[in-house]
């Protein structure tokens, strides 16, 4: 039976704040650098190379370039979210990870039709949280088949 | 009588109709949000609205800004929607005949309708849907 989204994660990037669905993490790890081997990437489908998890390595994906943002952490001190999918675990870098709220405390706000057509291909939905617009991080867009096809 | 809401921002001066002077927020905080157009700024959180804040800088021809909190917002009703052009200093608002108002005669590619010359300062007269128009544009 499939668990009901009740909790939402905060994380920022690159100055940036999104959310992910609470559901999708499986662990936070923070201070990552000796984790991380960075000399095995496949940029071509956003891989920056493999992170070490519970003994087995697992694809790291770093969405700040794709996303066009600069990340404000060394790689030294960047965290991970170890997410799970339909193709397995895969690490998601971000700068940190700042809050975990019911999904009540976010209020759906419409993107404006302006601009909707300029970033559709990198998120389709933005909340308020905290008087602040956030990014509701699909991870299916960054990780797996779906997130080839752009 | 024609009428309008006069502001600077960064050294530009900037005229708009009043009636399309939607409100003047203060203190209001603009985000970043990625993949934007260009010419957008940011985004204002305005009443649960999302608000496209304009690039004033690069929109008139100057160099792209950092983004910065502007003292004012300034909203303005286009035919897209409502949009937030940043503001230093608010300069009041003005009748037509108290200043020289001159016409621009390429109005579509600048984004600019014509000068109002007030009290020493030229104040550019900018066209909110032309604006719109071009960086919808942009975002296609």
């Amino acid at each position: 039976m499939g668990q009901a989204v009740t909790r939402k994660l905060v994380f920022r990037l690159g100055g940036v704040a999104f959310s992910l669905d609470l559901s999708f993490v499986v662990e936070i790890c923070e201070q990552v650098a000796d984790l991380l081997d960075l000399t095995c990437p496949d940029l071509t489908v956003g891989i920056v190379g493999a992170l070490t998890f519970r003994n087995t390595r697992v694809p790291a994906i770093d969405p700040a370039a794709r996303l066009g943002l600069s990340p404000a952490t060394a790689s030294s001190g960047r965290t991970a979210l170890i997410l799970t999918s339909s193709e397995g675990n895969w690490a998601l870098l971000v700068d940190r990870v700042e809050n975990i709220s019911p999904v009540e405390k976010f209020q759906s706000l419409e993107l404006p039709s302006l601009f909707r057509g300029a970033v559709s291909e990198h998120y389709s939905q933005v909340e308020l949280f905290c008087s602040e617009p956030i990014i509701c991080f699909e991870p299916e867009r960054f990780y797996g088949i779906s997130g080839l096809i752009t | 009588m024609s009428r309008f809401g006069l502001f600077r921002d960064s050294g530009v001066a900037y005229a708009i109709p009043l009636q399309r002077l939607f409100k003047v927020l203060s203190g209001e905080c603009c985000y970043l949000l990625p993949k934007l157009p260009p010419t957008v700024a940011g985004v204002v959180v305005w009443e649960e609205q999302l608000i496209p804040q304009l690039d004033l800088a690069r929109l008139l021809g100057g160099s792209p800004e950092v983004i910065k909190q502007a003292d004012y917002l300034v909203l303005v009703a286009s035919e897209c929607g409502i949009l937030a052009l940043p503001a230093n200093k608010t300069c009041g608002i003005v009748a037509e005949q108290a200043g020289e108002l001159v016409l621009a005669t390429d109005k579509k590619a600048s984004g600019v309708d014509g000068e109002f010359h007030f009290q020493g300062t030229v104040f550019k007269i900018l066209d909110i849907d032309s604006l719109a128009i071009d960086f919808t544009q942009e975002s296609w």
